[in-house]
């Protein structure tokens, strides 16, 4: 017995109905829709690059190399982000940035990062200190000429001389620090850099810090680095 | 006239760089008509059939070079291809609930849509009423029916028992039969 009949039979016993119905095929293709795949199919394997890959046994330069990079870029574009995953209308909302900013102001921003020194100190404070390092340097030049007592001196140093002396018999430091002009302050700040630093280092310490006494200097000789590092003072 | 090639001598050929597209060539006349019609009634119009029956040929490509004898190749074509129209069906199942279309017909209404449809006719009736049945009945009905397959070839094919291809194929057999009588 072939299958066709033990198919028959089968469906005779199951149902007499279903039987009886002619087993013929009701859909259509196109008369040479079989020949034609073969074309298409051909194309369609061309165009994936199995064929052609295959046929001439060659691959584009590089192909292999650059392939993992593709393959995860691919995987990395399939798969959603995090703010996909949590919520597809945020998602879809952007991340664009919605405020303005003047124009031109990343331009202007870097330039003023390049000129501005940014010094966080009271002006007060700073002429207080750089006043008292004025009369020090006076007094100080004064005690260092009757100290080494030289051949020469200038005019100019003689009158500084005589007026350090004056300061100290007369005992008028407070005095003569009130009556120094802005003039003369910005003629001894210019001359004495290393003395404005120090008056700028003193000023910025609040009363209540502790500054480091000799002890600590002597335990450790790295105590002056820290201390500038702490206070924000070492450039 | 060189005489047809038979499964396995078309395996070895293709196998071999020289003769793999010709042999691949006849594997695809060979199968192509078979695979058609068989994806043809499962997915009923002849642009989704012609899509699968290109992505089976793709995948065997692909395939047969790993492809083991341990299994009939046209038993494995089959699989492929029933696999390919499972696919299919279940994207379309998914696209018609994502569209909110509450139609479960789509199918019976591609079978009307097909020139030469007549109700009047029970071999259009009969291609309504398969499309009524669940998947799995609608392909041992077609696999046995149409394509005269015997359980033994089709337990390979849909990996199941015969035992349970044979119920299966019984209960499709007993719906049409209903859906013939009541339409």
């Amino acid at each position: 017995m072939t299958e066709r009949e033990n198919i028959l039979n089968e469906l005779n016993a199951i149902s007499t109905v279903v039987a009886s119905i002619p087993r013929v095929n009701v859909y259509k293709v196109l008369e040479d829709y079989f020949s034609g795949i073969r074309a298409e199919l051909q194309t369609r394997l061309i165009a994936s690059n199995f064929y052609i890959a295959e046929k001439n046994m060659k691959v584009p330069q590089g192909y292999f190399e650059s392939l993992p990079a593709t393959i995860l870029q691919k995987i990395k574009s399939e798969e959603p982000s995090e703010i996909e995953m949590l919520s597809t209308t945020v998602a879809n909302i952007g991340n664009k940035n919605i405020y303005a900013i003047p124009q031109e102001y990343f331009e202007q921003l870097s330039f003023i990062k390049q000129t501005t020194k940014v010094v966080k100190i009271g002006t007060s404070s700073i002429f207080k200190y750089a006043a008292a390092a004025v009369v020090a340097g006076l007094l100080g030049f004064s005690f260092f000429t009757f100290v080494n007592k030289p051949a020469t001196l200038s005019n100019e140093n003689l009158a500084m001389v005589k007026a350090g002396n004056d300061i100290l018999i007369k005992g008028s430091f407070d005095k003569e620090l009130e009556v120094l002009t802005d003039k003369d302050l910005e003629n001894y700040l210019s001359a004495n850099g290393e003395d404005v630093n120090a008056a700028l280092v003193a000023s910025t310490i609040d009363d209540d810090d502790k500054l480091p006494d000799a002890t600590d200097y002597f335990l450790d000789e790295n105590t002056l680095d820290k201390f500038l590092k702490e206070n924000n003072l070492k450039n | 006239m060189d005489e047809p090639l038979d499964d396995t001598q078309l395996l070895e050929q293709f196998n071999i760089a020289t003769t793999k597209e010709r042999a691949f060539t006849a594997i695809l006349k060979k199968y192509q008509e078979k695979l058609y019609w068989h994806v043809r009634r499962m997915v009923v119009e002849h642009e989704d059939a012609n899509d699968i029956l290109q992505n089976i040929f793709v995948k065997a490509w692909k395939g047969l070079e790993n492809f083991r004898a341990d299994s009939q190749l046209y038993t494995w074509l089959y699989r492929i291809a029933t696999n390919e129209c499972l696919t299919f069906l279940e994207q379309k199942k998914k696209r018609t609930t994502l569209s909110m279309s509450n139609d479960d017909s789509g199918l019976a209404n591609s079978v009307k849509a097909n020139n030469g449809f007549d109700s009047n006719k029970l071999e259009w009736k009969l291609q309504l009423a398969v499309q009524q049945l669940p998947e799995k009945q609608k392909l041992v009905f077609n696999l046995r029916y149409f394509d005269e397959m015997p359980y033994a070839e089709m337990s390979e094919v849909l990996e199941t028992s015969e035992g349970s291809l044979k119920a299966s194929y019984h209960h499709a057999v007993k719906k049409i039969e209903d859906y013939i009588l009541n339409n």
